[in-house]
């Protein structure tokens, strides 16, 4: 590489480095309720077999110096505060196949997450771009190879030459004692073989993590009652547990509501519910100085506790500093709610001006209707498809699901019922929405929230002359304004 | 058609979920879109679409042999973000040279080199600039950005040339005019 090329590589790293990534719909995530429990059904094919990987097993003796310098340093601030205060464990175990190094220097642990850093060299010991590894497994045991199945998700980041590779909740085992099972099938486009086993221990931070009680209750207006249980400190995280179930009346309220909502299966029982909601936390010190949230880095499913939606649930977010106080904040409650949306137009219209419909405080804007040419043919999907493009206008609505969610029975995984929006022409045709995007845009001068909606169908080919929507279902968001002071360990001195 | 299935439910049972294979990639595919498209939202809406696409497109990947995910994702992001720049194109003039003072990111960039190539950077067609983008930023070899790109590998090779000559002489333009304001000769307005 020439220095011109150093630089611009630097220059679009630089430029790049400083955006905030948005939030994204999961297309997964279109399969979300069973009628006793929530999962996700879509679990998909995995591009390399996994089921033969040979594990080429090394004698790793992880080291407990002390601190020196930690590739932590270049990482997130928790991170690069555990291992400053000497939680990081130097590892350096290294396997090669084809010419290449897979190389797990570093490792953080504790009872809330394991980070993993790991680089490439190529036979010259140049670094290869830790993305160009095709990692095929990645799971921790215990001693005896039992897998310690909370901890299959897993996360990578990209910092120059390392990759942080982040698995979450190592502390719903008991054992002190783990191995990260670490495979990789393919580094850049040679196939091979690089898999690590990685001992590691919890007991430090284990020790270093503290529970404490918080206790409160509150029960919000829509008749949601939360006791915050305790909060626990870890080197790398903080993490707030909480339970949740509904009163008696808002039972009641929600099975009127699940009455109004019919869903695309006509012959479906209604389906109550109780778990669809989420509580917005934020935390703040005494300044009004907001704690960084790690609500993704740590986000955990919520457990079951009962019936009717009594669940346990938690909030993350980094580590509190001894030298503040900190108070828990409940911001809002965002619960999926009966909402009717429809409007009916013909596309010939929208050449002379959008299409506007204002009814029950709501406004509609019907945009465009607009066919894609189909992609560069390098492109995989190349079909050509409709986007309708509306913005509304809604109060208090904060989200509208664009993919269907898919109702499925627990003991048959058969789908029940479906609910989402429904397209139709003038014949009744329906056309399944394929793809879209929800965003919201701000606030008009009535306080409603400003979104832009866009739907997709590849099963619409050509222009119907009427072309009706219509959904059913809204997320709902209601401000709230709890606060608690969050306790703090005190220093073993 | 009611209770039919639209979304592609896997034949196969996994042990990874869409969410899992692809979550690794997202911010790499969220900056290459900025790159290409040098607006945020519409970097946005290229990635999330690309999802879809992705999603929808999954079993296609399975057949695509030597191919990583990551090459074959990053492909759908670049010809979506490669689209919106043409979409951005048709509803309005493109803004190929951006005026310097309202571009914040500039600001990031602090040597007056980097400022320089990023400009010219912005400056290049899409086409061009994509592929400095995928060689430079995410270091594809000249083979995986034919591939992405749906070229030949001595068109992506001609594409690194002109690129790098056009930021060389943006370079080279921005020294002769330094030389010039040094010897007292006032090159701008």
């Amino acid at each position: 590489m020439t220095n011109l090329d150093n630089q611009i590589t630097q220059t679009l790293k630089k430029v790049a480095g400083e955006l905030d990534q948005p939030n994204f719909v999961m297309p997964d995530q279109v399969v979300a309720y069973k009628r006793k429990r929530s999962r996700l059904l879509s679990t998909l094919l995995l591009p390399v077999s996994i089921s033969c990987a040979l594990l080429l097993t090394i004698s790793v003796s992880p080291t407990f110096a002390a601190y020196v310098k930690s590739l932590f340093d270049g990482s997130d601030q928790e991170l690069q505060h555990a291992a400053q205060e000497g939680y990081s464990q130097k590892v350096n175990a290294s396997v090669t196949d084809r010419g290449y190094t897979l190389e797990i220097e570093e490792i953080l642990a504790d009872p809330m997450r394991i980070v993993a850093v790991y680089s490439i060299k190529d036979q010259q010991k140049n670094f290869i771009h830790p993305d160009k590894l095709y990692i095929s497994n990645v799971e921790v045991t215990d001693l005896q190879g039992n897998v310690i199945k909370e901890t299959k998700s897993y996360g990578i980041e990209i910092q120059e030459n390392y990759g942080y590779i982040t698995l979450k909740k190592p502390g719903e085992t008991d054992q002190q004692k783990l191995l990260l099972q670490f495979e990789g099938k393919q580094i850049d486009s040679v196939e091979g073989n690089w898999a690590l086993k990685i001992p590691f221990d919890l007991e430090k931070t284990t020790k270093a993590s503290k529970v404490l009680s918080i206790d409160k209750t509150y029960t919000t207006p829509q008749g949601l009652q939360i006791n915050l249980n305790s909060i626990m400190h870890s080197p790398t995280a903080a993490r707030v547990d909480y339970e949740t179930k509904w009163t008696e009346e808002a039972k009641k309220r929600l099975v009127q509501e699940s009455k109004q909502v019919k869903g695309k299966v006509d012959s479906a029982d209604p389906y109550v519910r109780y778990d669809d909601f989420k509580l917005n936390f934020h935390v703040e010190n005494e300044q009004g100085e907001i704690v960084k949230d790690l609500t993704r880095a740590l986000d955990t499913p919520r457990k079951v506790v009962g019936e009717y939606g009594h669940s346990n649930r938690k909030y993350g977010f980094a580590p509190l500093s001894p030298d503040h106080q900190y108070t828990l904040v409940l911001d809002s409650l965002v619960k999926t709610e009966p909402y009717e949306l429809g409007v009916s137009f013909e596309p010939k219209q929208l050449a002379e001006k959008p299409v506007r419909v204002d009814k029950d405080g709501k406004t509609i804007e019907i945009k465009s209707v607009t066919f894609e040419e189909p992609l560069n043919e390098a492109s995989p999907n190349n079909e050509k498809h409709a986007t309708i493009l509306l913005e509304a206008y809604l109060k208090d609505i904060s989200y509208i699901n664009i993919a269907d969610t898919i109702l499925l029975d627990d003991d048959t995984d058969k789908i029940v019922n479906r609910f989402g929006w429904t397209i139709k022409d003038e014949k009744g045709k329906i056309y399944n929405v394929t793809g879209g995007d929800f965003k919201t845009i701000g606030k008009d001068e009535q306080g409603r929230n400003h979104v832009r909606i866009k739907l997709q169908s590849y099963e619409m080919r050509e222009l119907p002359q009427k072309i009706s929507l219509t959904s059913e279902l809204a997320k709902k968001s209601y401000d709230l304004d709890w606060k608690v002071p969050l306790p703090m360990p005190k220093e073993d001195k | 058609m009611k209770g039919s299935h639209h979304f592609p439910i896997p034949k196969e049972v996994g042990p990874i979920d869409f969410e899992t294979l692809v979550q690794p990639h997202l911010t790499s595919a969220f900056r290459v879109a900025f790159l290409i498209v040098h607006d945020y939202h519409l970097a946005q809406d290229a990635v999330q679409e690309a999802l879809w696409e992705a999603y929808q497109s999954l079993y296609r990947f399975d057949k695509q042999k030597g191919s990583s995910f990551r090459a074959w994702f990053i492909k759908i992001v670049t010809h979506r973000a490669l689209n919106m720049v043409r979409r951005k194109k048709k509803t309005e003039p493109y803004m190929d040279s951006i005026d310097p003072g309202q571009n914040p990111l500039e600001s990031i960039l602090q040597k007056e080199k980097e400022q320089q190539i990023w400009r010219a950077i912005q400056m290049m067609t899409p086409k061009h600039r994509s592929a400095v983008i995928l060689y430079y930023y995410e270091e594809f070899s000249i083979a995986e950005i034919a591939k992405i790109l749906g070229v030949f590998e001595g068109t992506v090779k001609s594409r690194l040339h002109k690129a790098r000559k056009l930021i060389a002489e943006k370079m080279q333009g921005k020294k002769e005019t330094q030389i010039f304001t040094e010897l007292g000769v006032n090159m701008h307005d």
